[in-house]
């Protein structure tokens, strides 16, 4: 386990990047979609803990009819990463370790479905760090991935020119980037 | 046409430049455009024109964890460079050294951030580009700091437009004393926010000045056809990574290829320049020694003039290792000012806050530049200060909050994806660029007995922010909140990032401005430099990159140095010329 995070380390600086897998425009349209990342397993986290991670994304942002959600993007996938490339072995143990205590106390795979969004809504009041981090990881997941950025926000790779003040409604949402 | 001697032929040339960054690049087109068969050396690896800008077009989604930010593998080997925050991120870390294979021995905190491959910082700088103006040029002299300078504004003016045009500029021209106007494209625009702030400072700062900032971007035509490689700018903001329209200066776009069509101009890249050598029998320089970056090997190149612009702390250091019967201490350093003066601009502090309205309002276009505030303390009598010297300017910008509102707002389920489609309120932040006084205390110097994985002298810096500049920001801060608040910004909120030795991050260097190792003087016993960038007692050998500021100004130094460079090149091609060198 530690050799094979070694390995996939030493590869980080490489530029080259991944394409997310696009769910076909009809699932997307649907409100359905296959798996968004079909044979990913995760690095840093553990396979129990990325379903509950991708539980809780796709109660925070559950998408719309138009418009796609975390179930389209594999949350747990960005968390993974972002665990594995960019946090300290500090950071990456308190998250463990945060885990682990709220594991403790509630299984929120088993929890109905109604009362998901209620449970999260108090914990992030009760300013539970692990419902927090996940919350703020889901969002910031969902915005700077492909489809969060070209479905959901307004993405403009090359705007060609530019304009100091115009009316919101030319652009119609908020830029992606 | 000027070889030395049959043997020494390939390589001989008529011009050496030393580094092909920001200040190399003029000094090749300048002189190979007047005929001069010119070598660049450069110590980096080659980089080709769009071709190696590998990230230009990536976006988030395709580096892992969604982001560009550094990993934490990556940190380990830029433990200076990612010190300002910005500059390493795997975007654009290729662009920057890498602290483990180039160290240098900070005797007090000193950020040098540098990148070695061909076109030096030319590709990550931020392209601000404003002029000094006779206010600068006057300072040293008038409050008796330091040296004066040889030259003054209508020394540089015209090279100021020369090279303006050559580069172009986007900005607007205002009038100002202190911040002279120059040959500018069309300016980029505010934002509604922006818009407010100008009205609302001029309104109650007795028509403070609140412009748009000077950048070397194609927001128009070029006037002249010089080079292929340059395009409009397509307001992507993704420059550092290198543009793929060459849509911003830098010297792959601008500069060397219009020296490369001369057929003057010969580049050889992995060459590092260890030394100048000195010929008593001429009392000039003859040539350079070269060490290959890849096999380490040595060998020598042979010029009529040299031209060292490896930028200001490099420079120096070839400098003070070119040691000689004639110049013990270094070349050209009979003043012992060689490696002194270290200066650089302060900048971390300023303020932020909120602005209502504007709710219907937004913009398009990522906008590669933001606002500039010119200097108003100390430009006459009634701006004078009592407790320091000298100014600053601030850069800085509006925006719209973007999706990350939501997240304060701590939105879930449908009311989040409802939030996601309004952008938050506008915030506007100003930062200080304030001026650093040349200070002989503030240096570097070589140690022999200690040696870089090169085999030169590790490169000491022994250089702090000193009172002058740290009295200075406590102004920088309030006259910021100051501004906000009078053009009705809520919230506001000041920010000051040095005044705490802790901060290493924060210490000299943090402008990436540093200058002022070999300063141009009217006094070979106090300066290094001549008036027209020529070492005072070798006067083959002009340093026209940063190293030859006598004082550093408020202003993004890099277009000075490009007509500092564009007026030597043409004394040292008239001095050829009439037999002098
Ligand atoms: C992120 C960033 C933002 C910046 N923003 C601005 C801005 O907005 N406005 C502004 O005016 N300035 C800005 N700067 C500063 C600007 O980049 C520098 O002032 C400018 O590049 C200096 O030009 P130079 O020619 O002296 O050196 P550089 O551009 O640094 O080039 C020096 C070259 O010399 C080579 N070299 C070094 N040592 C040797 C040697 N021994 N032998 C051979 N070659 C050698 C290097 O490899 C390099 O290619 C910024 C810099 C950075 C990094
Ligand atoms: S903003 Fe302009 S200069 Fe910068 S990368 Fe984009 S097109 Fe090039």
């Amino acid at each position: 386990m530690m050799m094979n995070r070694r390995d996939v380390l030493k590869t980080a600086g490489l530029v080259l990047g991944y394409t997310l897998t696009a769910g076909t425009a009809a699932a997307v349209l649907g409100g359905c979609s296959a798996d968004a990342t079909p044979g990913w397993s995760p690095s840093f986290l553990t396979a129990d803990q990325a379903k509950v991670i991708n539980g809780m994304a796709e109660v925070i942002i559950p998408g719309t009819d138009k418009m796609p959600g975390a179930k389209d993007v594999n949350i747990a996938k960005f968390i993974d990463e972002t665990y594995m490339y960019y946090k300290t072995p500090e950071q990456q143990q308190s998250l463990n370790d945060d885990f682990k205590a709220f594991a403790e106390e509630h299984d929120f795979g088993a929890m109905k479905d109604g009362e998901k969004m209620a449970f999260i809504k108090s914990e992030l009041e009760k300013g539970s760090k692990f419902v927090k981090t996940v919350y703020e990881q889901s969002v910031t997941g969902f915005c700077t991935s492909e489809k969060g950025s070209k479905e959901v926000l307004v993405f403009d790779p090359i705007p060609g020119s530019q304009k100091g003040c115009i009316p919101l409604e030319e652009v119609g949402g908020i830029w992606a980037i | 046409m000027y070889f030395n001697s049959k043997g020494d032929e390939e390589v001989t040339y008529d011009a050496i430049v030393v580094g092909s960054g920001i200040s190399g690049g003029w000094a090749a087109k300048e002189l190979a455009e007047k005929g001069l068969k010119t070598i660049v050396l450069e110590r980096g690896r080659k980089v080709e024109h769009i071709v190696d800008y590998t990230t230009a077009s990536m976006e988030k989604w395709d580096f892992k964890g969604n982001t560009e930010r550094p990993t934490q593998e990556q940190l380990k080997d830029y433990e200076v460079q990612a010190r300002s925050g910005y500059t390493v991120n795997q975007g654009h870390s290729h662009w920057f050294v890498k602290d483990t294979e180039h160290p240098f021995v900070e005797v007090k905190p000193f950020n040098w951030m540098r990148g070695y491959h061909l076109g030096g910082r030319s590709i990550t700088w931020g392209r601000q580009s404003y002029r000094l103006s006779e206010m600068d040029f006057e300072a040293n002299a008038k409050d008796g700091t330091a040296v004066d300078w040889p030259i003054r504004y209508a020394d540089m003016k015209p090279w100021y437009d020369y090279v303006e045009t050559h580069i172009g500029v986007s900005g607007q021209n205002e009038g100002l004393a202190q911040l002279p106007d120059g040959k500018y494209l069309p300016p980029m625009e505010m934002n509604c926010v922006e818009q407010k702030f100008k009205k609302g400072v001029a309104g109650n700062f007795g028509g403070r000045m609140v412009t748009m900032g000077r950048t070397a971007h194609l927001t128009g035509q070029l006037s002249h056809n010089k080079t292929s490689k340059r395009g409009q700018c397509q307001f992507r903001n993704r420059c550092m990574r290198g543009c793929p329209y060459g849509a911003y200066f830098s010297s792959l776009s601008s500069t060397l290829p219009v020296a490369e069509q001369t057929g003057n101009l010969t580049i050889v890249c992995n060459s590092i320049v260890a030394g100048v050598i000195y010929d008593p029998e001429t009392n000039k320089a003859k040539g350079v020694r070269v060490i290959d970056a890849l096999t380490k090997e040595t060998r020598e190149v042979y010029a009529k003039i040299i031209f060292l612009n490896a930028s200001a702390i490099a420079t120096a250091s070839i400098l003070l290792n070119s040691k000689s019967e004639r110049f013990p201490n270094g070349l050209g350093n009979d003043s012992g000012e060689l490696g002194h003066n270290i200066m650089d601009h302060h900048l971390g502090v300023g303020a932020r806050g909120e602005f209502e309205g504007f709710q219907d309002k937004y913009y398009k276009g990522r906008r590669p530049n933001g606002v500039y505030v010119p200097r108003f303390r100390n430009i006459d009598n009634a701006s004078m200060r009592k407790d320091y010297i000298r100014g600053f300017g601030y850069q800085g910008g509006a925006s719209r909050e973007g999706w990350y509102k939501v997240v304060k707002e701590m939105k879930l389920g449908k009311e989040l994806m409802e939030s996601l489609q309004t952008p938050g309120y506008w915030t506007m932040g100003i930062m200080g660029f304030g001026e650093c006084l040349p200070d002989h205390r503030n240096k570097m110097f070589l140690d022999e007995d200690n040696l870089d994985p090169f085999g030169m002298p590790m490169i000491h810096i022994d250089a702090e922010w000193q009172e002058n500049e740290l009295i200075m920001r406590n102004d920088m801060a309030t006259s910021a909140a100051e501004m906000l608040e009078a053009a009705g910004a809520k919230n506001v909120s000041t920010y000051e990032t040095i005044n705490n030795n802790d901060k290493k991050n924060r210490a000299m260097g943090i402008g990436i401005h540093e200058m002022g190792t070999a300063r141009m003087g009217r006094d070979p016993k106090t300066s290094v430099l001549n008036k027209y960038n020529q070492i005072h007692a070798c006067q083959n050998v002009y340093i026209t990159d940063g190293a030859a500021m006598t004082s550093a100004g408020c202003q993004n130094p890099s277009l000075t140095y490009m007509a500092l460079t564009a007026r030597a090149a043409d004394h040292a091609v008239s001095e050829l010329k009439k037999m002098n060198l």
